[in-house]
């Protein structure tokens, strides 16, 4: 058995299930949709284990009693894999309500370890950099001389930046000198939210091209 | 009722099947519309071309079959440079829906003309693993305690290539291919360049661009290929045109259908107001 073939066609029906509903909705829909669902959580469970806890924790532990690498005959030698062990059969008592508190250490250690870490690399890799991003001469020289262009870019930067953030300054009425700032500062949003949306376009119709180069090529080879 | 009035009613699921028709069509008429590098995409380039031959690299997978279409073509089009390069390519990816991806289009590039790159020697699949920047930390600690195994669950010992590979401080480059969180913005730019001083390039979604774009202003990246636009770029520069460049053309068109038709509907929005407008008038100036 083709099980390429079989797989190109499971994919081509599939695909045409999903799009019949930009016509309105229908079983076929329906039943395309509860598939990738059930799929994807069976996949992503699947994967967690040989991904995540074989290798992680499952593996070394088996090694050390297989091998004989305990300490007082009992203890593995990775003994301390068993805390994220615990840690992650915690989480399991969400489901009984007397022991449910436990929960929150699992989620206290989350929380602890990954605010610590990304934190600072918020500051050292987002804030900071582009504050400096944004202080740029305002008289651009290259090679002793004034470049119009680039000093034209770094005035419209700046001026951008602070125009948005007046726009976003609320303890004060906008009027007069703060008003004009804000109505420019939303003339940016517009133009930042535009581009976006273009980009949006780009990519969703990229989305539909890969999946037209799948059916026209892969499944009915007509695409040279 | 006028036509323009029928117009701003028609039914959306219209527009979808213009949209479609025009997709099908150009996408089977055989025309390449010229496609031109920019300095982004140029960056990407250079910082590869710029390696060493024999220098390891790390490329990330960090998308899933969802972002397909635009991220893979990229993917497929740099791991053919850096095989060109004779790079030591370590692959992995911080998705773990994406995990497959990696050993077919390493196998892809493999089939088109590198079939002596051999495994372990000269590439190496690490697998996926799931913790975003808790892996990329963890493995400028250790690659090992990050993945113990590869992808086929070999030991690293066991292979060669991994021998000098221990820590993320031994690639001069990471690049990624990233759909999002955890990719390129929270993962590699804040640990692996900002911490762990790595050039860090790559590429992501149309959708990322305007959010990526001031890490290359800023040069915390050192070039970005955006959506597949930025992947046809790619595709030009490493003169291997695929499915990118293809699909460049109806994306073109499928553009610029959509322009007329947001021209088109603000036009007979404009046109209907000031005729409805007049109309609500007219009793009004005759009483």
């Amino acid at each position: 058995m083709n099980w390429t073939l079989l797989g190109i066609w499971i994919g081509a029906l599939l695909t045409l299930c999903i799009y019949s509903f930009l016509y309105k909705d229908n079983p076929f829909y329906k039943f395309a949709e509860h598939v990738y669902v059930g799929i994807s959580a069976g996949y992503l469970l699947a994967q967690d284990y040989w991904v995540q806890l074989r290798p992680n924790l499952f593996l070394p532990l088996w090694n050390d009693y297989a091998q004989g690498q305990v300490h007082f005959g009992f203890i593995p030698a990775h003994w301390y894999l068993f805390i994220p062990g615990i840690l992650g059969l915690l989480v399991f008592t969400i489901f009984i309500p007397k022991v449910s508190w436990m929960f929150r250490y699992t989620l206290a250690f989350t929380v602890g370890v990954f605010s610590g870490l990304a934190i600072t690399a918020e500051l050292s890799a987002r804030v900071l950099p582009q504050i400096g991003g944004t202080l740029r001469p305002l008289l651009e020289l290259q090679n002793g001389h004034v470049s119009p262009w680039e000093t034209f870019c770094n005035l419209f930067l700046v001026v951008g930046v602070l125009a948005t953030l007046i726009y976003f300054f609320f303890s004060k009425e906008h009027k007069g000198f703060i008003g004009a700032g804000a109505k420019l500062g939303v003339w940016y949003l517009m133009v930042a939210f535009g581009a976006a949306f273009g980009y949006t376009v780009m990519a969703r119709i990229s989305l539909l091209i890969g999946r037209m180069q799948f059916l026209l090529g892969d499944w009915l080879h007509l695409m040279r | 009722m006028s036509f323009l009035t029928k117009a701003l009613t028609l039914d959306r699921r219209w527009i979808f099947l213009a949209i479609g028709i025009v997709v099908i069509l150009f996408l089977l008429i055989p025309i390449t519309l010229p496609v031109d590098v920019t300095p982004e995409s140029q960056g990407v380039y250079d910082t590869i071309e710029a390696l060493p031959s024999g220098s390891p690299i790390l490329v990330a997978w960090d998308f899933d079959p969802a972002s397909k279409p635009e991220l893979e073509p990229m993917a497929l089009a740099v791991i053919k440079h850096c095989f060109r390069r004779n790079l030591k390519v370590v692959a992995m990816g911080l998705w773990i829906t994406g995990a497959p991806l990696i050993e077919q289009d390493i196998n892809q590039v493999k089939a088109n003309g590198f079939q002596n790159k051999k495994y372990g020697e000269d590439y190496v699949n690490l697998g996926v693993k799931v913790g975003g920047y808790v892996v990329v930390n963890t493995m400028a600690q250790s690659i090992k305690d990050a993945f113990p195994t590869d992808y086929f669950q070999t030991p690293l010992e066991q292979l060669p290539m991994m021998q000098n590979l221990k820590t993320l401080r031994d690639f001069p480059v990471v690049i990624s291919f990233s759909a999002g969180d955890p990719g390129i913005k929270d993962a590699w730019v804040p640990f692996a360049h900002q911490r762990y001083h790595c050039i860090v390039a790559g590429g992501c979604t149309a959708v990322s661009v305007s959010e990526f774009s001031p890490y290359l202003q800023t040069r915390q990246l050192s070039g970005l290929l955006g959506g597949m636009r930025g992947a046809a770029e790619y595709e030009k520069l490493v003169d291997a045109k695929a499915l990118a460049t293809k699909g460049m053309n109806a994306q073109s068109f499928a553009h610029l259908m959509i322009i007329l038709f947001i021209v088109f509907g603000n036009v007979a929005f404009f046109l209907t107001r000031r005729k409805r407008v007049q109309g609500a008038e007219g009793p009004r100036v005759q009483g």
